[in-house]
């Protein structure tokens, strides 16, 4: 059974401007103790997706519509909501928030409330989630912090998240979302704000803190590069749905779709120091308005009247290779083919069988 | 944090001084002849000016001021032209009323402005919160005194006709006839019964102008990160609005308090007038009626002093709830060491 | 009122620009358009079919035509305004703010309530027949009309001299609005000019403009007010000084704070580089970005002078009788609450009223201005 279950969510959103269907029929499985990691632009609607696992759409205008399935340990959290739409029911939602699934949030300056020291945040953490209180509390705060890497927790347990430094306060965002000891670890761009050195560092914090615990890690990132050191699988994300996804060597060394391949080239690195970058040309679309057919095709180099015309489905390109990554302790036959499965949705990658068009 | 209160209450003391010394001023500068008012025609101009010599009105202005200043300072506030009392008397008799007065207005209609403030940003867009909006405008745009009167109207006048029901308030004083004869707790009914219509004056057009700031303040802490962060955790609703939003939504409402203070002090005025509250307010309008002086300047000067104390008050709560102004950038809090290595 | 001007497309004198209405209407805004003319329509019959009366106005005082002439100087000054050319981008977002504005509902709704009372109070004379000053009851015939009850003939009751209450209210318009305008303006436009220099200048001006501001705003402004009213002798004049006098700090304070912030900004050091004098610098380039904020305190400060006017005529430091005065319509009728309650209470609606439309209208502003911003509170 797979930890964590999205089949054909679709999170959208009232605005002035129409209805924004960020999140437009996503697919994605999450194992125990897996690390998968969602790359895309923003207005890919990573971040609505991520939202939504934890029911905390924008209000007013964010409704998820029927037809979504959100599964947890094998449980469906979506219920009826008003005027047809699903949303987490009660019972759901405290499973879930904090508990089975932790979120740490993008921006660390206001992510935290300025008004209460951080051990008052992770011990409201810990009281809500373990019932410890008092002296345990602080003990275990104390052990949290920690864990997460900071020396002098004591000192830090009281400080006012103003007197830390944008790393610190993500160790504590960190540490307060590790007190329920959840299962699923949701992290929203949780470097981008932060200083390129220290964005090395929380991601091995990240890594190592799964790693020990055995939780699962949904990174959500625009930055290859993060999910590449990090995450064992990898999903890219464009027009509110699922382009590729598949393990993450494979996918960054033999990128199928040419969101993808766009993606990586579009990415300085050491070997390319004095070519040109190669962005993809256009501009994301407007989520009130996806392009008619295949979405990513206006921006698409490979683009053909096929592309145009209709929208291609999300495949299975090839056989999961039995000689990929060795199959996890646990884990069943579905969840090892889930972890090494390759998938795109690109007019090309289906007509050719499994192998892209050069 | 001890040297922003510091700083703030040092400031304060010129600013009283300061507001005194205009005062005199403007009241010495009144065209007119202050004695001429209160000596009858009978009265020879040897003895006015003998008067006026005890008085030491015939000295320069300047001369008067210093010692006024002096006398001033020690808290000798000179004697009431037109009752025969040390000003200090009357205006230490007066104050107690008063502050009974606002003290109550201002408790109450914070908690009821917050209260439905919260409730109005909690329930966006709602029928609730439109209706509450609506009423918190009518109120704020209402001239207190004119809500004194038409509570009297419905209270006091026609209070039998209140669907039958006889809620009688009474309409002036702060004590009824024969309130000595009254047992403990007979004088305890007659006073809060005498209290409420004032009050009420007072604290429902107040409440109006706290409820709308204190609803924009929450929407907008209701939007930061660190809510949806609380959320994100698990926390029940109800804590999350309270502990995590109000707290924070109520910061610059402290301020709130500080500009409103004045307006509080005006309003008594009216309101001590329209019901014959035996107040500050009461005193300085038949003073400045009966062009007391002594007394016009002494009253306006305690009424300055409130404001000026009140505004110190609430920069100082202020400076103490928001810890980002109670520890700074740097003090007292962890800083990153090189030896840790991490940031 | 004026036309639609501003942007300084199209003949200066066009019919357009005289009839409100026309505007509008050649853009398809119907209801607009329509609404406008019909307004021009309507007071032009008026003003034939009462010509009358419009000729014959009786002297009533010093207090009146100053209120009057008042009105008629904010309809000239509109006008005047309406013929400003703005520059291009400013044209453009002042467009959009005017459309975020007219989104509004409530604040359009208390925009057409200040028109209402001021037409009201401009055409007071065209609009009753009955004379809103003292009018002795012992007149042959007149006796019954004392404390008359809201009826027909008079449509919210007389007072204790047989005057007619809506008439009362009419006339009192003027002295309200009147007051608030003039005051207002005073106090933003002395206010704004210290809070520019202060702002701009910093150093001792700064320091001392800023000393001033603390100890005005020590004072609560009613008790200033009504010492100052009281000592001197109550005449219009000295009301409007007084109250303006009270209220320049405020503005004075917001201004202060928004040049500084522009100070730092490029604009400025370009300004300055090019050799600009300072009060050039100040007047031309900086006050216009200021003024959005300035307008909304203003708009809100314009209802807290009406309350505080009310307030002084209510104690008897108003405009004195036979000037009518909504305050001191109110304590009038405070004497006679278990006989004639209308006396009070009208003149008390028609306040709160033009004050909620006042706050309707500021609100709407500062909404329209940034739907973001938190505003500027409670404070006048």
């Amino acid at each position: 059974m797979s930890l964590l279950e999205i089949r054909s969510l679709r999170s959208w959103v009232n605005t002035p401007d129409g209805v924004a269907r960020a999140v437009d029929g996503v697919d994605l499985t999450v194992e125990s103790g897996e690390t998968v990691g969602v790359v895309g632009e923003s207005g890919s609607g990573k971040t609505l997706l991520a939202l939504s696992i934890v029911g905390l759409l924008p209000e007013p205008g964010g409704h998820i519509l029927p037809g979504s399935s959100l599964r947890f340990r094998g449980e469906e959290l979506l219920g009826d909501g008003e005027k047809g739409m699903r949303q987490i029911r009660g019972k759901g939602m405290r499973q879930i928030r904090g508990k089975g699934v932790a979120m740490v949030f993008q921006e660390p300056m206001t992510s935290l409330n300025p008004v209460l020291t951080a051990g008052a945040q992770i011990r409201e953490a810990l009281s809500l989630h373990r019932g410890m209180k008092g002296k345990v509390a602080q003990e275990q705060a104390t052990r949290l912090l920690k864990e997460v890497g900071l020396p002098d927790p004591e000192i830090h347990l009281e400080a006012y998240p103003h007197q830390l430094s944008g790393g610190m306060r993500q160790r504590v965002m960190l540490a307060m979302a590790l007190a329920g000891d959840p299962e699923l670890l949701v992290a929203d761009e949780p470097t981008t704000a932060l200083d390129p050195t220290i964005q090395a560092q929380i991601l091995a914090l990240l890594e190592g803190v799964c790693r020990r615990r055995g939780m699962s890690l949904l990174l959500i990132s625009h930055d290859l590069g993060a999910v590449a050191g990090v995450c064992r699988r990898v999903v890219v994300l464009y027009g509110g749905r699922v382009m590729e996804e598949g393990p993450t060597r494979e996918v960054l060394t033999r990128p199928l779709h040419p969101y993808t391949r766009g993606l990586l080239r579009s990415r300085p690195s050491m070997e390319s120091r004095d070519a040109l970058l190669e962005p993809i040309p256009g501009d994301v679309p407007e989520a009130t308005a996806w392009p008619r057919g295949c979405r990513f095709h206006p921006r698409c180099a490979h683009a053909w009247d096929q592309c145009r015309k209709g929208e291609p489905e999300l495949r299975d390109v090839e056989a999961p290779r039995e000689e990929g990554p060795p199959a996890e302790p646990g884990e069943g036959e579905v969840g090892a083919r889930e972890r090494r499965a390759r998938r795109a949705r690109c007019w090309l990658v289906a007509e050719e069988g499994g192998h892209g068009r050069e | 944090m001890l040297s922003y209160a510091l700083r703030r209450i040092l400031y304060a003391i010129p600013l009283v001084l300061g507001v005194a010394t205009i005062l005199f001023f403007v009241l010495n500068l009144a065209p007119g002849d202050p004695l001429a008012l209160y000596m009858g025609p009978g009265v020879s101009p040897e003895a006015m000016e003998r008067i006026r010599q005890n008085l030491g009105l015939d000295q320069s202005l300047p001369v008067r001021y210093g010692r006024w200043l002096l006398a001033f300072l020690q808290g000798d506030f000179g004697y009431s032209l037109t009752r025969n009392q040390p000003v200090r008397d009357l205006i230490l008799g007066a104050l107690p009323p008063t502050l009974l007065l606002t003290g109550g207005a201002v408790a109450l209609a914070f908690l009821m402005g917050i209260a439905l403030g919260v409730v109005q940003a909690v329930r966006q867009y709602s029928a609730l919160d439109s209706l509450l909006s609506a009423l918190a405008l009518f109120f704020y745009s209402m001239p207190s005194f004119w809500l004194a009167i038409m509570l009297i109207l419905i209270f006091s006048v026609n209070a039998r006709n209140l669907w039958g029901w006889p809620v009688h308030f009474p309409p002036s004083g702060m004590t009824s006839a024969g309130h000595d004869l009254m047992g403990f707790w007979g004088q305890l009914k007659d006073r809060a019964a005498h209290l409420v219509l004032p009050t009420l004056s007072l604290t429902l057009v107040l409440a109006g102008g706290i409820a709308r700031y204190v609803r924009t303040s929450m929407l907008e802490v209701i939007r930061q990160d660190y809510v949806r962060t609380a959320r994100a955790k698990g926390l029940p609703e109800h804590r999350v609005i309270l502990t995590h939003a109000l707290r924070n939504a109520l910061i610059p409402v402290i301020t709130l308090f500080g500009i409103y203070f004045p307006f509080l002090l005006s309003g008594a005025v009216f309101i001590e007038h329209v019901f014959s509250w035996p107040g500050m307010g009461k005193l300085l309008v038949d003073a400045i009626l009966q062009r007391d002086y002594p007394v016009v300047l002494a009253g306006s000067f305690l009424f300055a002093v409130m404001v000026v104390v009140g505004n110190l008050l609430a920069d100082l709560l202020y400076g103490w709830v928001d810890p980002r102004i109670r520890y700074g950038r740097h003090p007292g809090g962890p800083r990153p060491t090189a030896r840790s290595g991490t940031a | 009122m004026a036309g639609y001007g501003g942007d300084g497309v199209g003949k200066r004198w066009s019919p357009g620009r005289l009839v409100p209405g026309l505007r509008p209407l050649r853009r398809g805004r119907w209801l607009e358009g329509g609404g406008g003319l019909l307004l021009w329509g309507l007071l032009l019959a008026l003003a034939v079919a009462r010509h009358d009366r419009l000729l014959a106005l009786p002297s009533r005082g010093l207090d009146h035509w100053l209120a009057a002439l008042t009105l008629v100087g904010v309809l000239v000054g509109l006008w005047v305004w309406s013929f400003r050319e703005g520059r291009r981008e400013e044209g453009e977002r002042r467009g959009r703010f005017w459309r975020r504005f007219r989104r509004n509902r409530l604040a359009v709704a208390g925009v057409g309530l200040i028109v209402l009372f001021y037409l009201a109070a401009l055409l007071a004379p065209l609009l009753t027949p009955f004379d809103p000053t003292y009018q002795p009851a012992f007149q042959a015939g007149e006796m019954e009309l004392r404390l008359a009850e809201p009826s027909g003939a008079h449509l919210m009751g007389t007072d204790q001299f047989s005057r007619d209450i809506l008439s009362r209210i009419l006339y009192g318009a003027r002295i309200s609005l009147s007051i608030g305008f003039l005051a207002v303006g005073i106090s933003v436009t002395l206010g704004t000019i210290l809070g520019a220099v202060a702002g701009y200048l910093g150093g001792i001006v700064d320091d001392l403009v800023m000393r001033l501001v603390d100890m005005f705003m020590a004072f609560p402004r009613v008790v200033l007010v009504i010492a100052v009213v009281a000592v001197f002798q109550p005449s219009i004049f000295l009301i409007i000084g007084v109250l303006a006098l009270t209220q320049w700090p405020f503005t004075a304070r917001i201004v202060r704070g928004e040049i500084l912030s522009l100070r730092e900004r490029e604009f400025t050091e370009a300004a300055r580089a090019l050799g600009f004098s300072r009060s050039r610098i100040i007047f031309r380039h900086l006050l216009p970005n200021v003024m959005a904020p300035v307008i909304v305190v203003a708009t809100l400060g314009i209802g807290h002078t009406i309350v505080l006017e009310a307030g002084l005529s209510f104690l008897g430091f108003g405009v004195q009788p036979p000037t009518p005065s909504w305050g001191s319509m109110v304590a009038d009728g405070r004497d006679y609450l278990l006989d004639a309650w209308w006396i009070a209470t009208f003149p008390g609606l028609a306040i709160v009223t033009v004050v909620l439309a006042f706050n309707l209208v500021g609100d709407g502003l500062r909404d329209a201005l940034d739907p973001r911003q938190r505003g500027q509170g409670g404070a006048p």
